[in-house]
Formats: C-alpha cells, sequence, structure tokens
C-alpha cells in the first residue's frame, strides 16, 4: 500500500465530511418547518478502502403520517362544523337576552295575557302586536342566518375544491420528480418533504389515503375509497348554488364524475373541510330551517280565524300572522318550506301600516264573518284568553324536523334551542378532541422524524472530529513525504 | 434506547399548552366577574332547553302575577262601592221606618231617595285604572245614566209613561192624592216592577254587559273577577230608591204613603240579601287571587333557583380556577424561557 492510496483515503473522507456537514446545515435550517424531516448521509466504503457519501436518506415513518393525516381530516371538518353552528347560534344568543324566537313566544303569550286583562287598552293592543312583529321578524332573521350559513357554506366548499385540484396537480409534478429522481439515484429527500406537505395540506380539505408504490410513486384515494391520485390527478368538480333558501338542496362534490358528497354518493367522504361544510349545509341547517318552519307554520295555525257565523260556510283563514300562502291555512303537522322567511304580522293588524290593534281582540281580518267580538264590547276577552291558552296547547309537529312530534309551541322553539346547544356542545367537545388528536399525532410524527438541533450539533462535533483527524493525517503523510525526499536529496 | 424528540416539538408543546392556559383564563375570568356560564348555549348543550323553558314559565308566572294586581284593584273597587251602596240602603231603610208616622216627614225621605238614587247611580259607575268596574264586559261604556236629568233620561221617561197609563194622570198632578193604597200596589207590582225586569233594564237604565269579566289569575285557573250592573240586586236597590223618589209622595194619602214605604222597604231586603251574595263571590274572587299570587310567588321563587344553578357559576369554585390556571400559567412561562436556553450551542 502506497502513501499516495493512504492520501486518497484521507482525501476520500475529506469529501464524505463535507457533505455530511452540508447535510447537517440543511437539517438545522429547516428545522423549524413543520413538514421538515431529518436527513442523514449514508457512507459506503470504497474500492480502494476510502469513503464516499452514497445517498442520504431521511428520516420517515408511514403510520405515523397517515395516523396524523387522519387527525388533520378530523380535526379541519369539526372546525368547519363548529364554526358553522356558533354562526347558527346567533339566532338564540344568551339566554338572558330573551331575543330567540322562543323567548319571543313567550313574551307574546305575556302580552296576550296583559291584553286580555285589560281588552279595552289600546296601548296593551299595539304593545301586544308589537311584539308579534318582533317575533316574526326574528324568524325571518333565523331564517337569513341560517340560509347565509347554508351558502357560506357552499362557497366554502367550492373555494375548497379549487384548491384541491390546485394542490393535486402540485402534488403530481413533486411525485413525478420524485419518481424520476429514484430512476436516475438523484436526492429525492426534500421533494418526498414537499409532497407530504402537500398531502398534508389535501388531508385538510378531503379525507384521503395515500398508497405507496413502487419507484417511490404514490396514489391517493378518498377515505371513502374513490381514487384522487394514480399517476394523474383526478378532476374534483362542484357547482356552487347561487342562492339558498329553506327546501333548496346544493350540489355535490364529484371526482372523476362520481359524487363523493350527498345521498347519492355510493362512496362518500367522511372527513375533511369539504365534508365539514356539506354537514353543516345538508343536514345541521337544513333541520334547524325545518324546526324554525315548523314554529313558524304552528303560529299562523294559532292565530287563524274561523267564520263566526251561525252556519259557518267560508274557510278557516289567516289571522295575526300571515304567510306567503295566505289566507288558506297551511296543513297539519306537515312541514311548509319557506314560512319562517315570509312569516308577517297582517297588515290590517298593524298600527305601523295602518291597520288596527284592536283586531286582535275582535277578530274579523278577513271579513265581517269572522268577527269573534260581535257587539265590539270593549272588555271582549274570551278570542284573547283562547289565543294565550293555544300557545300552550300541545299540536302536531312534522317529524322531519328532528323534534317532538306533538308538544305546544313554546316548548317546541324550547326543544329547537335545546337541539342547536346540544350540536353546537357536541361539535365543540369533539372539536377539542381531534384538535388534541392533532397535536398529538403532530407532536409523533415530528418526533420520530424531524430535527433536533442539539442532535445536530452533537454530529457536527464529530464530523469536524474526523475532518480534523483527515486533515492531521494528510499533513502527517505529507510530512512522511518531506522526510522521504530530504532522505533522497 | 434513547428516545428521540425533535427542537420543533418542544418548543411547540409550550406553545400549543400556553395558548389553550390562556383561552381558559380568559374564560375563567369573565365567568368569575359576570357570575354566569361564559356560553350557556355551549356549556349546558341540550339542557338548554331546560332553561329556555324555565325562562318562559318565569316570564308567564311573573306577567299574571302582574295583571292579577289589575285584577284585585278591580275587585277591591268594586267591594269598597258595593259595601257603600248596601251602608247607603241600610241608612235608607231605617230612614223608612222613622217616617211612616210623621206626615212632615214624606218630603225629608223622599229627599233621601233621591240622594240615595243619585249615590247608587254614582258607585255603580265606579271605574277603576280608566274602566267601568261594574259595566260586564263593555268596560268603556258607563254603565247606569242619571236619573234626574234634562233631557229627561230614559229610566224616567219610561216611569212617567208606566204611571200616566195606569193612572191616566203624571205624578205631579193633585189627583194623585187620590190614589188608593191597593190601585198602589198593584201599580207596584204591576207596571211599576216590569219596568226593573232584565229586559227594560237593558233598555232605559243601564248599558252594561250580562257577561263578566273574565280574568287568567293562574296558570290554570280562569275566573270571572267582576260584577255587573245588570245583577237583580243592584236592580233591587234602584227600583226601592225610584219608587219613593219619583211617585210624588209628597203628595199621596197616608195609607197609600205606607203602601209605598212598605214595598220599598221589602225590596230593599231582599236586595240586602242579593248585595251579600255579591259580596261573598267577588271575596271568593279576590281570596282566590290572593291564593295564586301567593303560590305563583313560591313557584317564581323556584324557578329563579333552578335558572341560577343550571346558568350561573359557583364564584368560589371560578375563583380557585382562574388562581390555579394563573400558577399554571406562570410555570408554564418560566419553563418556556427555560426551555429556550437550553441549547448545546451556550455549552461549545
Amino acid at each position: 500500500m502506497s502513501l499516495n492510496i493512504a492520501t486518497g483515503v484521507a482525501n476520500s473522507s475529506l469529501g464524505a465530511n463535507s457533505e455530511q456537514i452540508a447535510v447537517l446545515s440543511r437539517n438545522i435550517a429547516r428545522a423549524g418547518e413543520a413538514n421538515a424531516s431529518r436527513k442523514t448521509v449514508n457512507l459506503v466504503t470504497t474500492g480502494d478502502g476510502g469513503v464516499r457519501a452514497a445517498s442520504i436518506t431521511r428520516a420517515s415513518n408511514q403510520a405515523l403520517f397517515v395516523n396524523s393525516l387522519t387527525a388533520r381530516s378530523a380535526a379541519a371538518s369539526h372546525q368547519a362544523i363548529t364554526s358553522s353552528l356558533n354562526q347558527l347560534e346567533r339566532t338564540i344568543n344568551d339566554p338572558e337576552l330573551d331575543a330567540s324566537p322562543a323567548a319571543l313566544i313567550e313574551k307574546l303569550g305575556s302580552d296576550l295575557q296583559q291584553y286580555a286583562t285589560t281588552p279595552g287598552d289600546i296601548t296593551v293592543a299595539k304593545s301586544t302586536v308589537l311584539t308579534a312583529k318582533k317575533l316574526a321578524v326574528s324568524l325571518n332573521e333565523a331564517t337569513s342566518i341560517t340560509q347565509a350559513v347554508r351558502k357560506d357554506a357552499d362557497a366554502g366548499i367550492a373555494e375548497a375544491v379549487t384548491r384541491v385540484n390546485e394542490l393535486l396537480r402540485q402534488f403530481g409534478k413533486a411525485n413525478e420528480t420524485i419518481v424520476k429522481g429514484v430512476q436516475s439515484g438523484a436526492d429525492v429527500t426534500d421533494a418526498l418533504d414537499e409532497r407530504d406537505s402537500l398531502l398534508a395540506s389535501v388531508s385538510e380539505l378531503i379525507g384521503v389515503r395515500p398508497l405507496n408504490r413502487a419507484g417511490g410513486d404514490m396514489a391517493l384515494y378518498t377515505d371513502g375509497g374513490v381514487t384522487l391520485f394514480e399517476t394523474t390527478a383526478r378532476t374534483v368538480q362542484f357547482t356552487a348554488t347561487s342562492m339558498f333558501t329553506a327546501g333548496i338542496q346544493g350540489g355535490s362534490v364529484t371526482i372523476d364524475g362520481v359524487p363523493v358528497t350527498g345521498s347519492s354518493a355510493a362512496m362518500p367522504i367522511s372527513s375533511g373541510k369539504i365534508y365539514g361544510l356539506t354537514q353543516v349545509r345538508d343536514d345541521y341547517a337544513v333541520s334547524y330551517q325545518r324546526q324554525l318552519d315548523e314554529t313558524a307554520r304552528a303560529l299562523v295555525d294559532i292565530f287563524r280565524e274561523t267564520d263566526q257565523s251561525a252556519t259557518p260556510l267560508l274557510a278557516d283563514a289567516t289571522g295575526l300572522f300571515t304567510y306567503s300562502g295566505a289566507p288558506a291555512i297551511p296543513g297539519t303537522g306537515t312541514i311548509v318550506n319557506g314560512v319562517a322567511a315570509s312569516i308577517a304580522v297582517n297588515p290590517a293588524v298593524d298600527p305601523d301600516l295602518g291597520g288596527s290593534a284592536k283586531l286582535l281582540r275582535d277578530s274579523g281580518v278577513n271579513g265581517a264573518a269572522y268577527v269573534y267580538n260581535a257587539t265590539s264590547a270593549s272588555g271582549f276577552s274570551d278570542r284573547l284568553l283562547t289565543l294565550s291558552d293555544a300557545l300552550g296547547a300541545n299540536r302536531p309537529f312534522d317529524a322531519v324536523a328532528g323534534l317532538e312530534t306533538s308538544a305546544n309551541v313554546r316548548g317546541f322553539s324550547a326543544s329547537s334551542v335545546a337541539w342547536l346547544s346540544e350540536a353546537r356542545k357536541t361539535a365543540s367537545e369533539d372539536m377539542d378532541y381531534s384538535e388534541t388528536m392533532m397535536q398529538r399525532s403532530g407532536e409523533a410524527l415530528s418526533s420520530a422524524t424531524g430535527v433536533n438541533i442539539d442532535q445536530e450539533m452533537t454530529r457536527m462535533l464529530e464530523v469536524e472530529r474526523s475532518y480534523a483527524a483527515s486533515a492531521k493525517l494528510i499533513a502527517a503523510i505529507d510530512g512522511m513525504f518531506e522526510t522521504l525526499l530530504a532522505a533522497a536529496g | 434506547m434513547t428516545y428521540f424528540v425533535s427542537t420543533k416539538t418542544v418548543s411547540e408543546a409550550s406553545r400549543f399548552s400556553l395558548m389553550s392556559l390562556q383561552t381558559r383564563l380568559a374564560d375563567g375570568q369573565k365567568e368569575l366577574t359576570t357570575g354566569r356560564l361564559i356560553d350557556v348555549g355551549e356549556s349546558l348543550g341540550y339542557e338548554t332547553g331546560k332553561t329556555v323553558s324555565l325562562r318562559q314559565e318565569f316570564e308567564r308566572l311573573t306577567q299574571i302575577t302582574e295583571t292579577n294586581v289589575l285584577v284585585a284593584t278591580r275587585l277591591a273597587a268594586s267591594q269598597a262601592a258595593i259595601k257603600q251602596m248596601a251602608g247607603n240602603a241600610q241608612s235608607f231603610l231605617d230612614s223608612l221606618t222613622g217616617a211612616r208616622e210623621s206626615a212632615s216627614a214624606k218630603a225629608t225621605v223622599a229627599a233621601a231617595a233621591k240622594a240615595g238614587l243619585a249615590a247608587l247611580t254614582d258607585m255603580l259607575n265606579t271605574t277603576a285604572g280608566g274602566e267601568y268596574v261594574f259595566a260586564g264586559i263593555n268596560t268603556d261604556m258607563k254603565p247606569v245614566a242619571e236619573y234626574v236629568a234634562s233631557p229627561a233620561s230614559a229610566a224616567s221617561t219610561s216611569v212617567a209613561a208606566a204611571f200616566l197609563a195606569e193612572f191616566g194622570f203624571a205624578q205631579s198632578d193633585p189627583a194623585v192624592s187620590n190614589i188608593s193604597s191597593a190601585d198602589m200596589e198593584a201599580f207596584l207590582g204591576g207596571g211599576f216592577d216590569g219596568l226593573f225586569g232584565a229586559a227594560s233594564w237593558s233598555a232605559d237604565w243601564s248599558s252594561a254587559s250580562d257577561s263578566n269579566i273574565r280574568s287568567r289569575i293562574s296558570t290554570y285557573e280562569l275566573i270571572d273577577t267582576s260584577a255587573n250592573a245588570n245583577e237583580q240586586a243592584f236592580r233591587d236597590l234602584a227600583q226601592a230608591y225610584t219608587m219613593v223618589a219619583d211617585l210624588n209622595v209628597e203628595t199621596l194619602n197616608q195609607n197609600t204613603y205606607e203602601a209605598v214605604l212598605n214595598a220599598a222597604s221589602k225590596i230593599l231586603g231582599k236586595a240586602a240579601q242579593g248585595i251579600g251574595d255579591i259580596q261573598s263571590r267577588l271575596g271568593i274572587a279576590q281570596q282566590r287571587v290572593s291564593n295564586a299570587d301567593e303560590r305563583m310567588a313560591l313557584q317564581v321563587n323556584i324557578l329563579t333557583e333552578h335558572i341560577n344553578g343550571l346558568e350561573t357559576v359557583d364564584p368560589y369554585e371560578a375563583s380557585t380556577k382562574v388562581s390555579a390556571l394563573i400558577t399554571q400559567i406562570e410555570t408554564a412561562y418560566a419553563l418556556t424561557a427555560r426551555v429556550q436556553r437550553l441549547s448545546l450551542l451556550n455549552y461549545l
């Protein structure tokens, strides 16, 4: 073995050391990045006894990675649901404020009681009608809030779909780089990091299952099993609905033409932001709207007027409360979409619109045949007492509203508040749980694959020493040559 | 085996826990100052329906208690007026007994009867809170018009017409002294009595409605809470006063005069009984109102307790929670500072 070979070995060590230092610097530089993984240099011994940096590997843990993707999807869907339900909560507010339809129904009941005690007092009549107006407006507002929530969710889905397509396109690029890199033996670790990071972003929008394939290739499937990416990105499509009213259904998200949300989906997605928003748009907000519509329908029904003639011939007609289908009374126990949106106090009773508040006591909004107080007695309270009782009487409600099917309107509206609050509580607890899960799985992944600066520093010391030793070796060999040349000279 | 942990995990962990601690601290502080749950709906879940129902119940009971004040006022005003009517009737009856023998007392008795009739009209027109309490449900109509008025009231016109039809001359005619006691008794028991029957009364005397005011005095009690001017007892009183006041008793001969006084006394006796009935009926209503109020006051207390139990936070618990959180956050700060200082760089 010649000194020349020794120099070569020492030289190769210097080269390997520089390579290691370069990788260490890369590690340290990216220590703060969420998806950065730890890279290490694999050294191999060369035929002449030297070393060489053969390849760079990155720390990865497929199980933890998939875990963290699942947790991300779940957290994103729960976040979407919670924030939408919090918007719906504006229709109730703090029970102390008595601003919910439930509280206003009770206020109307109280006003009727007051009015029944002093039926001749026009001020009380007017304030009762005013409460009725507030109640109608609160139902109108609750409807517009609910439909706005649906519209927002729909727009959110459209945005998420656009983003998914863009992410899948980038994913395709990264994937191509990796496949080519693996074939040519290039360092693909940074591309792998990028692909993982894109995948994490996709998983926030739509539940996704990655599948590693030969040659570094990766295929993506939704959590429902529909192919999202295989060699090329599949097209995710969605058409936003321009206007929402009660009873209007939104469009569904399709991947390559296969629906993955909505009732027609055979393999529906079950997590991610798109899933959460779909739940809000098609489930929570729809049920809540039905409850509002049923409440409004019950109110229209309660205040109906009946023909008071000796032989009644005319059909019952809407009284204090009117709606888009007036004067016909909506059918019993069957939902009518949109009543809460159109419910209003009959202009004939509304003093602000030139009506007479006294019609509440006497009735007859629909003509003389419907007048209950035939003698116009100012102390006539029978009608008011009947109405006040009717607010507390059980009546049928449509089962599609998801609440009791027989209840009084006070109880029904209170149940609606309970339903929404319970949904919020559950969603918020789910969100807390899934966020903690996401945090923990992220930590676990980061611990397994991330960078520890202290460790890198220690490694750096090692490399430094090794570099110094190699340099020393070269100096020693140089000294030996010198001695040899001096002896020869 | 060494456990590996990335630098990012170490710093992220403290950041995440600090964030959640601070959110909880903000909520805790607000709960401590307001004494109520930070977000009632989210904290109670389905139980929010319960607090909404309780608040509904609370509102209903409070409202009924408030309207019961009006009802009680009306009943008290009615009772006071009726008591006065009964007192007046009694003293009029007393004066009738004393005036029987003396011819000079005739004018006094007639004057007392006129005053009594005016007072009765006045009492029947009692108002409470801007409503006529004896008007039945016609609360905005004065129930009884003044008997002596110009132009002549419908009631006095009818009496004059009945008198003329019976005897062929008016009350002011000197010929009234010739009316025999038997004829007068026939008139008082026939044509004159007919003027105070329900139908004639409503036509000539009263604008009140026969329907009494009905009030809801508790969640399930709906009762009559007024008497109306059309009640038999009131009609009897008016009848007794009118026969002495408007039949020109000063001019009647002694026998006929006594026959009028006898008839008046008899009717007054009957009226006194009827008045007593009305008084006890209204008294029972008053009793029921006050019982209902007591009951509802108890219920309102219980409801308030329940609502508070659901919506409020225990101040001691909230305060302990806040101090514990502060300690935790301080520890977390100290820990973060130390962890940040902890780097191999410092030792190389």
